[in-house]
């Protein structure tokens, strides 16, 4: 399997002023090695705090590495022209947590969708129609504004726009983790079915691990800016090799009553 | 069931009217019971009526709305007619609230032992000074904070959010309540922070003998912790019975469908049941069963669409649905959880 995201030995570390004794050094990324496969899914686990949206942001470029590189589709881009590393990066796109807050509650769904092409000067009306009938939305919503849309069709808008220019990576930021139990299906689905028909490989950052199982073919937890443990998802979630994973994995409440302690026998 | 009712709420509306006069229910006779020492489970998404209910079975609600119809009984005392001062007496007192933000119950400016040591006093103002610091360390002890006489001289900013939710808990067991109220104790917390915010909770109740209404959207935490559970759908109570029926039984396609959606260890790389479409919002409720437009049950029927189902007993009097065709729900629940 081909790579399309490649981390190797990433350090991203904040200086912060404090007290009267100078600065202190946090290192949010602590010598992170993460490889993305074509097609694949990569669920990245980890609790508050614990360096995952530092990491994110490093990929995206908004964050500038102390050592160690982000390579995109084989290209380093670290180094990288500005020109040339916006070129590559419209090949990764970030679909948000909070489906309420990432989109402009004035543009009309139309506008949002096409922004990025318009961006890229690649606008025509027909692709937004194909791309919201691609996450299951009609031609006739292009009018109406955010406010109007519930959670999970606000997510699929959000997945409109992020597929708009035909990227090979999605970067879901806890994806389904604002939206309503009854239509977190819904969405995890969705994502599935695209993955299947555009071939996309996923960067999936949560702390659900039930979600997590779902849908990552590969997991890998982070803690305190370190990733503890990578593997197989059924390797991580039946035979943990870290304590930590093993800790992540005892905290889960078990959707059955009758798996808890004390519990009657099954009828 | 033989324990003594603590709790019980009869046909409990609350809305607003609307510029004509007309009533808008978003929450729509509700009624349930609970017992001394058990835990209740509200369970339901975001706008079903959860937290409404128990905002007005505390004299909580929101400005604006206001309770339409029912009564809300506490040991036998009508909580809704009760002078707000009484009404006081008992809130903090008998009965206690866990919120989910636990920034939202305590005082940014203020020390947290000194919040603690007010909600010891608000109830038993006499107590000597000694004592109230004495109660509040065993509180912090209780609800395990580590050094809990040097944390009391801090300030929330300086707690993480697990211990802030901890010293929300500490307060509420304060006065020994009967009965506690939590509505999402551990939503904005990290899982490993979850398991042991629930873990304190039990133990709290353990060591206090006081029931429970838990408010969730999270079954895997409801089928850890309730003794009975109420499902609520679009303000109103669609399914109610013990943990053991309900999740081995759904009698309402609504609860069949979010058990289906439940993503799971088994079903790991397959889809789960989604349930189409969204909740219709309170004014755009359909005239008979407001799940009517997303249910996939294929017993449904036209009945559905034009009747308004009332809840009622499905499989015995302990566990009550609210569905025309509840008789007809246990081969679907079986098939969308498969």
């Amino acid at each position: 399997m081909s790579a399309v995201l490649e981390i190797d030995d990433l350090h991203v570390r904040f200086t912060s002023r404090r007290g009267l004794r100078g600065r202190s050094v946090v290192h949010a990324v602590d010598g992170v090695s993460l490889t993305l496969g074509r097609g694949e899914t990569l669920g990245l686990v980890g609790e508050s705090g614990c360096g995952k949206s530092t990491l994110v942001r490093t990929v995206f470029g908004l964050n500038t590495p102390a050592s160690g590189s982000v390579s995109i589709l084989g290209q380093r881009m670290q180094g990288l022209a500005p020109a040339a590393r916006r070129k590559v990066l419209s090949s990764v796109q970030l679909v948000f947590q909070d489906p309420y807050s990432s989109l402009d509650p004035r543009m009309r769904v139309h506008d949002i969708v096409a922004e990025p092409l318009r961006i890229a000067g690649r606008y025509a009306p027909e692709r937004v129609v194909e791309l919201l009938a691609e996450v299951g939305l009609d031609a006739d919503v292009q009018q109406r504004r955010p406010a109007q849309f519930s959670g999970g069709q606000r997510q699929r808008i959000g997945i409109a726009r992020a597929l708009a220019l035909r990227p090979e990576i999605l970067v879901l930021d806890e994806p389904v983790s604002a939206l309503d139990v009854s239509v977190q299906a819904q969405v995890v689905n969705l994502l599935m079915d695209l993955q299947e028909r555009l071939g996309l490989s996923y960067l999936f950052i949560a702390h659900d691990l039930a979600v997590v199982r779902h849908l990552s073919d590969r997991v890998a937890v982070m803690r305190q800016g370190r990733i503890v443990e990578t593997g197989d998802r059924d390797q991580i979630f039946d035979a943990p090799r870290h304590p930590y994973t093993a800790s992540l994995l005892a905290s889960i409440p078990h959707p059955d009553p009758y798996l808890r302690p004390g519990a009657p026998p099954r009828p | 069931m033989t324990t003594p009712v603590l709790l019980r709420v009869d046909d409990l509306s609350v809305g607003y009217r609307d510029a004509d006069g007309a009533e808008v229910r978003l929450v729509d006779g509700v009624g349930f019971t609970v017992h001394e020492g058990r835990v209740l489970c509200l369970v339901g998404e975001s706008g079903s009526g959860k937290s409404l209910t128990m905002a007005a079975v505390l004299g909580l609600l929101p400005e604006g709305l206001e309770v339409l119809s029912g009564t809300v009984r506490f040991r036998g005392q009508d909580l809704l007619t009760l002078p707000e001062r009484e009404l006081r007496a008992l809130r903090g007192n008998e009965l206690a609230m866990v919120f989910q933000d636990p920034m939202t119950a305590l005082n940014p400016v203020k020390r947290v032992g000194a919040q603690i040591a007010r909600a010891v006093r608000a109830h038993h103002p006499r107590t000597p000074r000694a004592q109230v610091l004495a109660r509040v360390e065993e509180l912090l002890t209780e609800v395990g904070v580590p050094d809990p006489a040097e944390r009391a001289r801090s300030y929330p900013h300086q707690w993480s959010g697990g211990m802030r939710q901890r010293a929300v808990i500490a307060m509420a067991m304060a006065n020994r309540p009967a009965l506690l109220i939590a509505d999402e104790p551990t939503t904005a917390l990290d899982v490993t922070i979850q398991a042991q915010i629930m873990d304190v909770l039990a133990d709290a109740r353990a060591t206090s003998g006081a029931a429970m209404v838990l408010i969730t959207h999270d079954l895997g935490l409801v089928a850890q912790v309730a003794d009975e559970i109420c499902i609520m759908y679009a303000g109103r109570i669609v399914e109610r019975g013990t943990v053991w029926t309900v999740f081995d039984e759904a009698r309402h396609p609504y609860t069949a469908g979010l058990l289906g959606s439940l993503l799971s260890a088994e079903r790991a790389g397959s889809r789960a049941y989604a349930i189409p479409g969204s909740p219709p919002a309170p004014t755009r409720r359909p005239p008979g069963c407001a799940f009517a437009t997303r249910c996939e049950l294929p017993a449904r029927s036209e009945l559905c669409g034009t009747t308004r189902p009332e809840l009622r007993p499905a499989a015995d009097v302990t566990h009550e649905s609210a569905c025309h065709h509840a008789d007809r729900t246990l081969e679907f629940a079986r098939a969308v959880t498969a």
